[in-house]
């Protein structure tokens, strides 16, 4: 590699995409399944006993689409209902939020209603909630009609889908769902920083190669 | 005021040295760290590491610094760049081996840290590329090495042995490492450094996540924002390094073409020259000099040649595709045209030009060179257009102009300005007037005639020039098989048939540089006649990197990952041996702690805070205190947190009512990463300290025989309970009655009741016998029965003047009357204590002997506070020190005799 031609990058090289990062909190009951469904996203593991989270974990993963990268900060908040007054810390000021229920018990879909409702109250109103019935491999015990959920989020515009930790389904999309409908401008919640910079030019952009736009949102 | 570093290192340097990069560091040896200023200097396409001592600091002038040594930069040149895990100050190892000595710094991790290596490691590489094996000897440095460097009184002691001194150094070409002075602890590098080669940057490329994480990890140590900024930085180098796992090659035909028109107007086509075969090329880079000999264009470099020579080469271009200007560039009478053929506009981008002036007095445009940059697709291409020194004679001044244009053209927008030799591909074409040596006309004429041009060729000065290294060092040509260019009598195909009968010569040529080069044609056109010089072309395939947005988008996804991955992995983590503290039982005025322990079991350092809820107060409720509540952990290392609870009179009446609970839940945040919640809990015991009067005079027993239930009633005034009190027992609490009478028997007498404080551990006895009712007599000393009853009186959830009445007794305490008036509107208990108080008040001060009117002030001022306090939430109307008054005065008015 090193013999291979005397040539340095310019500084000005252009990035494949711009990397835009967003907050993203997820809620639910407890033992839904919301840190199994980031443990799956981020490090593809499932662990059948996923210690009860106290807390707000935090993790980062990036999301590549065709014309920009998504960087998600990932919350993931503690279910239980006695930290139920400690959510806005984490809903505040999020892009997205993903709010989660075990297919498997009515009541969990009952609770994700109610997160949908504060969420649509109280945190920004340009977020993007996506609804996720999870654990959709236990399809044996189903309790809550994937119609029924299906119904509920088109009249609350939310994105839907039954994922799995467990088996992967709909994991990553759900994730590369919310990055799509993110807003990519900065007037949408300027979740993005930065400018993106990877070895490769802008394949599409003739001309000056270093733009100016050295602000915070993307294209 | 502080001197710019760049400016006190370039004054010790000589003018024809440049300082382009320095930083401050410590150089570490085996017994101390020392400050030094390494400074990167470049002199002539040679590069050098300066390593400075600074005699004074901060550095003021250039006399400050003096020299220590001398790194030449060469292929034997090995640096390595580490960051020892787990130090908060961050610093980067900075190590150089050359031979066998060895230097390491440390620096301090910032942006002149971060430009100095990346810089250096710049420099370095291109060192390599240049001079691959070969040293050089550096005969630049040695002006630098005066004696009374050497002489200087360091110099001796320290292990003589080990060193290179200057002489040595010079006297021995293989080495290069010169050591001005003796104090440098010199050792054999170590076996890993040298196999990590000389590239540390990426170039060995098997370990790419070890150099990630050399790299990413001192990054991941500031904030998320620099690190956002970090790993664009990050991304973009690895993937230039992995190029070639997503680009392909594809070749490309190139033109270029070089002519001398001697001031002619374009008065030609130019058709044979440009656009002679048969396959239209998709990129054309046409050069000429001596557009305009005109004083005008000289002095003002204005020409309208320009225009014209422009049209006429659009003009000829090839038929067979539709081609787009790219850029023109123009010094005086040097020009650069290019062209890409259509299917190419898009793909060609960070286009730039620029031009360097060699003539008179070094900076003219009369001599000097012009060039064009562009990226086609993903390969960097610079054409320059250069027209050198004339004269035979002057073949030195030729590779004096050739050397100053590689230094001084820089592309300059770019930071940092991007130099000729930092592109893949470097095509030089130009008037470069290298001529025939030693050869007579006739000569070159016979040998011309017989076309042996090999023969001609061994006396041509760029040659001979190139083959010695003077100039084109690095640059190719190909065979030339066409006469010279140069000299012709206008309008003709003779060599000049003037009186000065010029040698004919080479003096339009083709050079390039780099990789996937292949030259198809090297031609002159001698059938354009106009100028005393005949064009000369040469047809290229170029092979470029193109691209493959599958694989590309494989690869950055791939990057994504380990990035996503390690960022995640040097997230600050901590683990905690309870989420869960129970204090248990928890009393009035009775602290009690608890310890959590939190260990760092993460990689980084960690930050931690405890950090405030929505809609809270503080971090915790105010019965509760931490110690620290924000702190460092180092990796491996665990902080013990002290968890403090203490019940103090203001919040006992809440806790008691059950409006407060001892319940509580903590927020651990750790800078940069997670929050874990700790949940603090444990039992209030309930006492008369925080018990409401009324509560208290209806309830026959002690207040911990009472069951909490009815306890919590007793406490509002509006349940049955509380009506049933209304017809107490008792005209005033059981519970300061005991105080009080207690007082009266064994205090009163005491001339310094009230004036001195009790004993907590006593507080607490009396707390609990009032509590139980175990003993028939207070425990402790009357001091500590005056301080539990002021407490007592203080814990009150209805203050003995009650909140009802408050604003009326400050507004009205001068009047001893309405005063009398309010205590009797008091509810019955309320009075009846106060009554009682103020008796027992009267009493105490019956015992004073010695200046009794400031004990009665005293006494005023401590239960006026105590008595009246304000509704919760009441805004004072009046300043706290005539309040304090008012309060007093009320008080006053019932003790005085």
């Amino acid at each position: 590699m090193a013999g291979r031609g005397t040539a340095q990058r310019p500084n000005g090289a252009g990035a494949a995409g711009k990397i835009c990062q967003f907050k993203l909190v997820l809620l639910g009951e407890s033992a839904v399944g919301k840190s199994s469904l980031v443990l799956r996203f981020v490090k593809g593991q499932f662990h059948e006993y996923q210690e009860s989270t106290i807390g707000a974990a935090f993790l980062t993963q990036t999301v590549c689409l065709d014309d920009l990268t998504v960087k998600f900060e990932i919350w993931d908040t503690a279910g239980q209902e006695r930290y139920h007054s400690l959510a806005p810390m984490y809903y505040r000021g999020a892009q997205a939020a993903i709010v989660v229920y075990d297919i498997t018990t009515q009541d969990t879909f009952s609770r994700a209603k109610t997160w949908v409702k504060e969420l649509q109250r109280q945190a920004s109103p340009n977020i993007v909630i996506a609804l996720a019935g999870n654990k959709a491999d236990l399809a044996n015990g189903r309790m809550v009609e994937f119609d029924e959920a299906q119904a509920y989020s088109e009249e609350n515009g939310l994105l839907f889908m039954e994922t799995s930790a467990k088996t992967a389904m709909n994991v990553n999309d759900i994730f590369l769902a919310i990055a799509k409908k993110l807003p990519k401008n900065d007037q949408a919640g300027g979740g993005a920083v930065g400018q993106g910079g990877s070895g490769s030019r802008r394949l599409d952009e003739g001309g000056a190669g270093s733009q100016g736009s050295t602000g915070k949102c993307c294209k | 005021m502080e001197m710019d570093l760049t400016q006190a290192v370039q004054q010790n340097l000589l003018n024809t040295d440049r300082c382009l990069v320095c930083v401050q560091v410590a150089e570490l040896s085996t017994w101390a760290k020392t400050s030094r200023i390494l400074a990167l200097v470049h002199h002539q396409g040679e590069y050098g590491l300066f390593i400075f001592a600074i005699d004074k600091s901060p550095v003021a002038t250039a006399s400050d610094l003096s020299l220590k040594a001398v790194v030449g930069i060469d292929a034997a040149v090995v640096c390595d760049v580490s960051s020892p895990l787990g130090i908060v100050e961050a610093d980067l190892e900075f190590k150089i081996v050359k031979h066998d000595c060895t230097y390491t710094f440390e620096m301090s991790i910032g942006q002149e840290c971060n430009t100095f290596v990346a810089e250096f490691y710049r420099v370095l590489q291109s060192c390599h590329e240049q001079y691959g094996d070969g040293t050089l000897d550096f005969s630049w440095v040695k002006p630098y090495g005066g004696e009374e460097i050497r002489g200087s009184s360091q110099a001796q002691g320290n292990q003589p042995h080990s060193h290179v001194s200057l002489s040595k150094a010079t006297g021995n070409s293989a080495s290069t490492f010169y050591t001005f002075e003796d104090n440098f602890q010199t050792s054999v590098p170590d076996a890993s450094l040298k196999k990590s080669s000389a590239l540390p940057a990426m170039a060995s490329g098997g370990n790419l996540r070890q150099k990630l994480e050399r790299e990413v990890t001192p990054l991941l140590r500031h904030s998320s924002l620099d690190m956002m900024g970090s790993r664009d930085g990050i991304i973009k180098r690895v993937m230039e390094t992995r190029e070639d796992e997503y680009t392909d090659i594809q070749t490309f035909r190139v033109f270029t073409g070089t002519w001398n028109v001697n001031g002619q107007p374009a008065s030609v086509a130019l058709q044979a020259w440009l656009a002679g075969d048969d396959e239209p090329p998709d990129m054309y880079a046409v050069g000429f000099q001596e557009l305009d000999l005109s004083k005008e264009a000289f002095l003002f470099n204005d020409s309208p040649r320009e225009d014209e020579w422009l049209q006429a080469v659009t003009n000829a271009l090839h038929r067979g595709a539709t081609y787009t200007l790219v850029r023109t560039i123009r010094l005086v009478g040097m020009m650069l045209v290019t062209y890409v053929a259509e299917p190419l506009r898009e793909r060609v981008i960070e286009v730039a030009a620029e031009t360097v002036g060699t003539g008179i007095m070094g900076k003219m445009g009369n001599k000097g060179g012009v060039a064009v940059r562009f990226l086609l697709h993903n390969t960097s291409l610079c054409v320059v257009n250069a027209h050198l020194a004339a004269h035979t004679d002057d073949c030195e001044r030729r590779n004096q102009d050739h050397a100053d244009i590689c230094e001084r053209l820089r592309f300059a927008r770019f930071d940092p300005p991007l130099p000729i030799w930092q592109h893949d591909v470097v095509l030089w074409i130009g008037d470069l007037n290298y001529r025939l040596d030693q050869l007579a006309y006739d000569q070159v004429m016979l040998l011309m005639e017989k076309g042996a041009f090999a023969k001609l060729l061994e006396y041509d000065q760029l040659y001979t020039q190139k083959k010695k290294g003077r100039a084109f060092k690095t640059y190719e040509e190909g065979p030339i098989t066409f006469r010279p260019t140069y000299k012709f009598d206008p309008g003709s195909d003779t060599y000049d048939t003037s009186e000065k009968c010029r040698v004919p010569a080479w003096c339009d040529r083709v050079l390039w540089k780099g990789q996937h080069v292949k030259q198809l044609t090297y031609r002159s056109h001698p059938t354009l006649m106009i100028s005393d010089h005949k064009p000369v072309s040469a047809l290229f395939d170029v092979g470029v990197k193109v691209v493959d947005v599958v694989k590309f988008k494989r690869v950055y996804e791939e990057l994504m990952k380990q990035l996503d991955k390690l960022e995640n992995e040097y997230l600050p983590q901590v683990t905690l041996d309870t989420m869960e503290i129970d204090f248990d039982r928890v009393a009035f005025v009775e602290p009690a702690a608890q310890y959590l322990i939190v260990a760092n079991t993460g990689q980084v350092p960690v930050e931690f805070e405890f950090i405030r809820k929505p809609n809270d107060a503080g971090y915790c409720k105010p019965w509760l205190s931490i110690s620290p509540y924000k702190d460092y952990i180092m990796p491996g290392e665990k902080r013990d947190v002290k968890l403090e609870v203490y019940v103090k009179a203001a919040m006992a009446a809440r806790l008691n009512a059950g409006d407060d609970r001892i319940d509580d839940i903590l927020v651990l945040h750790l800078h940069g990463g997670k929050d874990i919640f700790v949940t603090v809990g444990g039992r209030y015991v309930p006492s008369c300290f925080g018990a409401s009067l009324q509560a208290l005079c209806s309830m026959p027993t002690p207040l911990r025989e009472v069951p909490v239930a009815q306890l919590v009633d007793l406490g509002s005034p509006e349940t049955p309970a509380a009506a049933a009190a209304a017809d107490a027992p008792y005209d005033i609490p059981k519970e300061i009655w005991s105080m009080l009478n207690h007082l009266y028997e064994f205090g009163v007498q005491e001339g310094s009741l009230f004036q001195q404080p009790g004993l907590p551990s006593e507080i607490l006895q009396i707390r609990d016998v009032l509590d139980t009712g175990i003993a028939d007599s207070l425990p402790g000393s009357v001091h500590s029965v005056a301080e539990a009853l002021l407490m007592f009186l203080e814990a009150l959830p209805d203050p003995v003047v009650p909140y009802s009445h408050y604003q009326q007794c400050i507004d009205r305490s001068r009047d001893v009357t309405a005063c009398e008036q309010l205590v009797a509107a008091f509810p019955p208990c309320h009075s009846n204590v106060f009554r009682y108080l103020m008796a027992f008040l009267r009493t105490v001060l019956y015992f004073v002997d010695r200046n009794k009117s400031d004990v009665m002030e005293s006494l005023a001022l401590m239960f006026g506070s105590i008595l009246l306090r304000a509704p919760p939430g009441v805004e004072p109307t009046l300043p706290p020190r005539m309040l304090d008054n008012c309060k007093a005065t009320f008080v006053t008015n019932f003790i005085t005799e």
